[in-house]
């Protein structure tokens, strides 16, 4: 209804604003009339609906005009004009002759995946034809009306070699974004992220812990103001962006205005997301029943739990009441968005404006994520010489947020362990808990607790553009990206966290700026057949962080929550770092006849992070194409093989991803004692730290087939990375257990291969299909020193997967006495029923030494497959992502399977040793389970393989014939999918999260880990 | 037009005049190590940076008194740290992180201290005390090897035994990467010389009196009894203790606490003179042990309660029995201790105190070469009639020695002496441990692997 309600006014200011226009455009026509006047309509080839805002120019001259919202147009030519230009966005120009004509009819074609098409680049644009480096383009339209946050979570299942992956199903959460494999052990594996110009801040600014899930700045862009994103691959395209670009880059570019009648857009959706999937607890009297057995099974048969203190367990199984918590906890979650747009300009000047309002409810109780948008994105040309363009965007975002994943104030993880018996309210409305726990009800841990983000965001840009020569230009970017955070967070003295200290408050405010100017020089000339560009930049980039901390306990109630009430203070503390980026770059591309291409570059960075030694890097690439099918010999092919290019790369790029000061021996304050201030050495330095280089080499082979309905990109990379920035692990007895060195070696290397086709292309019926998919191999080349642990389960090995997994393997459970004794020696409390490890060193005994690589988080392979059919103004979109041959290390299943404390368990636990039910898939129930059957094992590692239909939408276009009669451009009605179903042998909530999402070295491992949703959403998309 | 052109590229220049400050970033919350120690203040400040180390939880906030209790039968684990349970069980695995964690934070406050003993003697500034900024610095140190020795080093059947494990021994700080290097095990008597020259230069220049928790003569003194109790070393424990014990004959109970106020020891803060050392915490600076042993209903987390066997090791009338092992009252929950009673985590840790010295004293009496068997149960008997209870029964030698250990366990239940006390008389069999090798704790999985075996795993793990 809302929807209507906004549209009805919009609408007759829109006629009246037409009708204006259209006066207007009647006197200059007067003005101006010349020697001929023709006049035309041009449509949609596909389905006759008539194009708005379309450019009609005669060639070679300034005269033009665009069509009207009927798409007809009306132009006085001179009388020597011989062609009309028709061009509009998204659709292939065509050129007309115009003879003795003086009325035309012009039906466009959307452009197939066309080579005209233009790529942006570092520092430029290059039509993809001309492309000597691996890029992949995704085209923000493609993704237009799904639920999502922010543009990390667009790119997932996109494009090859991008794996996408989430710490948790939380609204707002953070993305782990690799391209082309895990690129560093210690530091950053994330790309860098560049939007108009700009390099954004990443990552998480919260100053509260919450368990595994991190707050992601990222989710403070608006994907509805993006056009295209463009993710740069190998070393030809990422090293431009020199000290930054090892784990690739995406380029991000926002919509701009047009030379055309103003189009206003309206979108929405609105959607319904649940959990799809659930873990089923022990009933009351079967946790019981457990609890009880394994209390006996480790202190004899006749102790009951309160000989250990443990209260409230000693009755009869079957007296005690069920509660499933997850009943409680997860909700069916709306999430809706409203977009409302304006484009349009002139030829001097172009606008883009838009506001949107996002609202993200979590599919668990009291999460959410809100946020607004602003952008204005103006373009004026001063004079045909010198052209400004800018852009600002604010943002403002609210996150309510919940404990998840390690903490025992976790909500889903308290609902998964705390036992079963426990009512949500007891009758005198206070929450239920179990009396021995330490964990807390999971309703209280939600509702209890308030936890807020507020995050404001201004992303500005601010640009002149001077054409000195033709050729030559020079342009001067200022750019801004500044955010600022407040937290506020109490725990009040109805939480069992808050009752000890009688309420529990802390704010915090963080605010980063980060400023950049570019100054970027741009020379082109052609000789004949020969192109050259010259590009050369100098870039100033300067970060400045600041924190503030404020903690206070005590309170007067629950009711003011603001620190000054607090009577305890426990904390006031701030923070700032800082650092500052310069580099010089220079790239020349050259061109014989479209043919043979070359392009190199090199760029110089100094950063401040570095020891002074190490500090300015250079960072080179060279890439090269050769287009055999504008050969002579191809020419009777061409009807086959439309595009042909073989292109090659090499380059080398760089990682500063550690902290500000890592270089520098460091001695830290707040050591303090007795209220005293103290110091202690809390850093190692190293004058030497410098660069962590990946030198990357590309092949690829991009063919078109049969008038490109068929594009074929395979691509193979080979990345070393060098000098790694290892956290060297240093023996705990010298004082420090960690030392950053440029030590050790990765390689990552794959195969990529994508298809797009156009299966069936008829008037009324058209059947694209598009696949990626990724081979991605992962090893540890060289390493400091020894392996080390990660994570639960995790290790890092020379010679490994980064991201492999370690532990025992389990042999079996023991059945009797005299296998025990006769087995290697497991321990002194071993009986039947416990688990048999393997003794892998033969020496008799289960040791530390019996450990070994039991699996990797890195898949066989992965990708994505689209397929969309259309049928007069129908859509069908399904998008499939998979992953194959990869393990998860599931830790949750360590917990509520472990049957060794009072923490709830699972159903799988029914089919548990004892001595009547021998033929047991799990071992029995030990309370401090004495023979360490929890340990890290076999057990506990799981196939992640996984098949997941990611998006189904159908969407309706009105028809042409209906829009002109209501003057509106389009209106397309959608529902929607996203994680509709997923096909996996993984036991677990999520197969695609991982609890370390920040840490490269621990992929892969889910731990009380907040699940994705299932959203169902439908909505509208409408332009006039 | 030119104007704006010119301005855009002078703008431009401007960028780069300030390119040396962009590449010259300063930390703002930490100091240059090669300076920081260099200055009166930064030297206090580094001294008290020690001290905030023993503080810590993987230390004294929480492991050292907590460890030895869990891994005996004092007390039981309750809550669901599977890192805990490997303790109470006696099954300690060498990737046990609790215990990774306490060697590097041990060790940790042993180069902090060895920061300050190479860098106090170069202050020149005539009002800074260097010979008592050292002293404190070695008396941490030696008291730090000496508590990493109690878990790490000795044989299966006690300390000093001439064959025990040592520990590496770093006595310069750690400035580089190089300094970083592993170092091997010394032999466990080396590790004494260091601990006794460490503790023997404190009891020479500490001061007679100091502020609370800081170290003095006395304290010094009474650490070095309890060292040469551990080696066996009877008559200089006896001497040792007497030294400080003497200042308090004329002190009413021998120095010690009443009865009546026995539990405001820990109630009250810094009940001087019983409490000879004692770490402070604030609200602003907190230890964990209150909240790891109280419930969830008193805001704690229930991870340990005093267990049944220390409850019923009590005598009957013995006023401790509440102290060690409380019954619920509103706010208190049952079995918990009231050593440690201020969930916000502001209760101080008492870490030598008198009662100990007469327990040493007592027990080095029995002990030396000719049993002072009058002395020992005069030492004894304070202890007791000072818990409400009557003299000792005890005779013989065997018997006494025995009434002095069990009344170590319930004097000092919850201060971290039971498992170690045991160890002392190779009877951690008690605590049903069938193999004796487990008297010792495994050196950190990370830690022998990270020195590519220079520093060797302990036997048989």
């Amino acid at each position: 209804m809302e929807i209507f309600i906004i549209y009805k006014p919009k609408k007759t200011s829109m006629r009246k604003l037409v009708s204006m226009m259209f006066v207007l455009l009647l006197c200059s026509l007067h003005l101006f009339a010349q020697d001929k006047t023709v006049t035309g309509k041009v449509t949609d080839e596909n389905d006759g609906s008539p194009l708005p805002g379309v450019s009609v120019t005669v060639k070679g001259s300034s005269t033009g005009t665009t069509t009207g919202a009927d798409g007809t147009f009306r132009l006085s030519i001179p009388s020597n004009a011989k062609v009309l230009v028709i061009s509009f966005v998204n659709y292939a120009s065509q050129e007309v002759n115009i003879g003795n004509n003086t009325d035309f009819v012009v039906k466009l074609t959307t452009e197939e995946k066309s080579l005209a098409e233009v790529v942006v680049v570092g520092y430029g644009t290059v039509r993809k034809k001309e492309l000597t480096a691996s890029v992949a383009t995704i085209k923000a339209a493609d993704l237009q009306n799904r639920p999502i946050q922010g543009p990390d979570q667009a790119l997932r299942g996109q494009a090859a070699g991008v794996t996408v992956t989430q710490s948790s199903g939380t609204p707002g959460a953070s993305m782990n974004v690799n391209i082309r494999g895990t690129g560093s052990i210690n530091a950053s594996s994330q790309p860098l992220y560049v939007i108009d110009g700009i390099p954004l801040n990443t990552g998480s600014y919260s100053q509260i812990g919450v368990g595994g899930q991190t707050l992601n700045s990222l989710a403070d862009i608006n994907p509805s103001e993006i056009e295209s994103y463009e993710i740069l691959k190998d070393a030809a395209a990422t090293a431009i962006y020199g000290s930054r670009a090892a784990n690739g880059v995406v380029l991000i570019t926002t919509k701009r205005g047009a030379n055309r009648k103003t189009r206003i857009n309206f979108n929405s959706y609105y959607g319904l997301a649940k959990v799809y999937k659930l873990i089923e607890p022990l009933s009351g009297p079967e946790f019981i029943d457990l609890l009880q057995e394994g209390v006996r099974n480790r202190f004899g048969a006749s102790i009951i739990p309160s000989q250990l203190g443990l209260v409230g367990y000693d009755n009869a199984p079957s007296s005690y009441p069920t509660n499933n918590w997850f009943n409680s906890i997860f909700q069916t979650a709306p999430v809706q968005s409203y977009d409302l747009s304006a484009q349009g300009g002139n030829e001097k000047t172009k606008f883009y404006i838009s506001g949107t309002y996002f609202d993200q409810e979590g599919i668990v109780i009291e999460s959410r994520f809100k946020r607004y948008n602003f952008r204005t994105n103006l373009d004026h040309n001063v004079n045909s010489k010198l052209k400004l363009t800018s852009g600002i965007s604010l943002s403002r975002s609210n996150s309510n947020r919940i404990r998840n994943d390690n903490n025992i104030y976790g909500v889903v993880s308290t609902a998964l362990l705390l036992g079963s018996y426990f009512p949500v309210y007891n009758a005198d409305g206070t929450y239920g808990r179990d009396p021995n726990a330490s964990i807390e009800n999971p309703v209280a841990n939600a509702k209890e607790v308030i936890n807020n983000i507020s995050n404001n965001r201004i992303l500005a840009n601010l640009g002149a553009e001077y054409q000195i020569l033709p050729g030559l230009s020079f342009k001067t970017q200022f750019g801004l990206d500044y955010l600022n955070i407040r937290e506020q967070y109490f725990i009040p003295n109805t939480h069992l966290q808050g009752r000890g200290v009688n309420g529990d408050g802390t704010e915090t405010y963080s605010q980063d700026l980060n400023l950049i100017n570019e100054n970027i020089l741009k020379y082109s000339k052609s000789f004949g057949k020969h192109n050259f560009a010259f590009t050369g930049v100098a870039s100033y980039q300067e970060s400045k962080f600041e924190s503030l901390f404020l903690q206070a306990q005590n309170f007067p109630g629950n009711e003011i929550i603001r620190l000054s009430a607090g009577s305890v203070r426990v904390a006031a503390s701030s923070t700032g770092s800082s650092w500052g980026l310069i580099g010089y770059i220079g790239r020349i591309n050259y061109g014989y006849d479209g043919k043979y291409l070359l392009s190199a570059s090199v760029r110089r960075d100094g950063v401040s992070r570095f020891g002074s030694a190490k500090r300015w890097g250079t960072f080179p690439a060279v890439s090269a194409a050769w287009r055999v099918s504008e050969e002579k010999f191809m020419d009777g092919l061409r009807n086959v093989i439309s595009d042909l290019k073989i292109r090659a790369s090499y380059g080398k790029s760089g990682n500063a991803g550690i902290g500000d000061f890592a270089s520098l021996p460091l001695v830290g304050a707040g050591f303090n004692f007795s209220q005293s201030a103290g110091l202690a050495p809390i850093q190692l330095g190293n004058p030497n730290l410098g660069w962590e280089q990946a030198e990357q080499t590309d092949v690829a082979l991009e063919v078109g087939l049969l008038k490109d309905r068929v594009n074929l990109v395979a691509e193979y990379y080979v990345k070393n990375t060098k000098d790694l920035l290892l956290a060297r692990p240093l023996v705990g007895s010298s004082g420090f257990t960690t030392v950053f060195e440029n030590i050790g070696q990765l390689q990552n290397k794959g195969f990529e291969l994508s298809i797009n086709t156009v299966n069936i292309q008829k008037k009324d019926f058209k059947w694209t299909t598009a696949l990626n998919l990724t081979f991605p191999q992962n090893k540890i080349v060289k390493l400091a020193g020894t392996p080390f642990a990660s994570g639960f389960a995790s290790w890092v090995e020379e010679g490994k997967d980064l991201g492999s997994f370690r532990g025992y393997v389990v042999k079996g459970i023991f059945q009797t006495t005299a296998e025990i004794a006769a087995a290697p020696t497991h321990s002194a409390a071993t009986r039947p029923g416990d688990i048999q490890f393997a003794d892998l060193n033969g020496d008799n005994r289960i040791t530390g030494d019996d450990q070994q690589i039991i699996g990797s988080a890195v898949p066989d392979y992965f990708g994505g497959f689209t397929n969309i059919l259309s049928y007069k103004g129908f859509e069908l979109n399904v998008f499939v992502q998979f992953v194959q041959g990869n393990e998860v290390y599931n830790n949750t299943r360590a917990f509520s399977e472990g049957m060794n404390s009072i923490f709830g368990q699972s159903k799988a636990t029914l089919d548990r040793w004892t001595p009547t039910k021998t033929n047991a898939t799990l071992p029995r129930a030990v309370f401090g389970d004495p023979n360490n059957n929890r340990r890290a094992s076999t057990r506990w590692l799981e196939d992640g393989s996984f098949v997941r239909l990611k998006n189904v939408s159908l969407s309706y276009s009105l028809p042409s014939v209906v829009l002109q009669k209501i003057h509106i451009n389009n209106i397309r009605f959608f529902v929607q999918a996203e994680n509709l179903k997923t096909w996996t042998k993984y036991s677990g909530l999520d197969p695609e999260v991982s609890t370390f999402s920040v840490t490269n070295t621990a992929p892969g491992t889910d731990f009380l880990t907040f699940p994705q949703a299932r959203t169902i959403s439908f909505g509208i998309n409408l332009s006039f | 037009m030119k104007k704006i052109i010119y301005l855009i590229i002078s703008g431009g220049l401007l960028a780069s005049t300030s390119c040396k400050k962009i590449l010259d970033q300063k930390p703002q919350s930490s100091l240059d190590a090669t300076t920081a120690y260099t200055t009166k203040s930064g030297v206090e400040a580094g001294l008290l940076g020690i001290y905030d180390g023993v503080s810590g939880g993987d230390y004294y906030g929480l492991a050292q008194w907590i460890y030895p209790d869990l891994y005996a039968d004092n007390l039981s684990h309750t809550g669901t740290f599977p890192t805990f349970a490997q303790m109470t069980n006696k099954q300690l695995l060498p990737d046990n992180v609790n215990i990774s964690s306490m060697w590097n934070e041990m060790y940790n406050t042993i180069n902090r201290a060895n920061n300050i003993i190479e860098s106090a003697p170069k202050i020149s500034d005539p009002s800074f005390n260097k010979n008592v900024a050292i002293a404190e610095a070695r008396t941490l140190r030696g008291f730090s090897y000496f508590n990493l020795l109690r878990f790490f080093g000795g044989s299966n059947n006690g300390y000093n035994k001439g064959t025990g494990q040592g520990l590496p021994i770093f006595t310069t700080p750690t400035l580089s990467p190089e300094n970083a290097a592993p170092k091997p095990k010394s032999t466990e008597a080396e590790v004494y010389t260091l601990i006794i020259a460490d503790l023997d230069f404190g009891i020479a220049n500490l001061p007679v009196t100091a502020a609370n928790g800081r170290l003095t003569k006395n304290a010094a003194t009474a650490l070095k009894a309890r060292l040469q109790l551990y080696r066996e070393q009877w008559a200089d424990a006896e001497t040792l203790a007497t030294t400080v014990l003497s200042q308090f004959t004329a002190s009413p109970n021998g120095g010690l606490m009443s009865s009546a106020t026995y539990a405001n020891l820990w109630l009250s803060k810094n009940q001087k003179p019983e409490s000879i050392w004692e770490l402070q915490y604030f609200a602003d600076d907190r230890n964990f042990g209150a909240f790891y042993y109280y419930t969830g209903a008193t805001g704690g987390r229930n991870e340990i309660t005093t267990s049944a066997g220390l409850r019923n090791a009590h005598e009957v009338g013995d006023i401790r029995l509440p102290v060690n092992n409380t019954t619920a009252a509103p706010g208190i929950p049952a079995n918990k201790t009231r050593k440690f009673s201020r969930v916000a985590g502001d209760d101080n840790i008492i870490l030598i105190r008198l009662a100990e010295l007469y327990l040493i004293r007592a027990e080095a009496r029995i002990q030396k070469a000719t049993p002072d068997i009058v002395g020992s149960l005069d030492d004894l008997n304070r202890i007791r009639s000072r818990a409400g209870l009557p003299t000792s029964v005890a005779v013989t030698t065997t018997e006494i020695l025995n009434a002095i250990l069990q009344e170590r366990r319930i004097e000092l239940a919850h201060e971290g002496h039971r498992f170690f006390d045991l160890r002392r008389y190779n009877a951690v069999s008690v605590l049903g441990i069938t193999e004796p090798y487990r008297a010792l704790w495994p050196i950190p999985q990370r830690e022998v692997q990270t020195s590519g075996n220079i520093v060797k795993q302990n036997p048989n793990y």
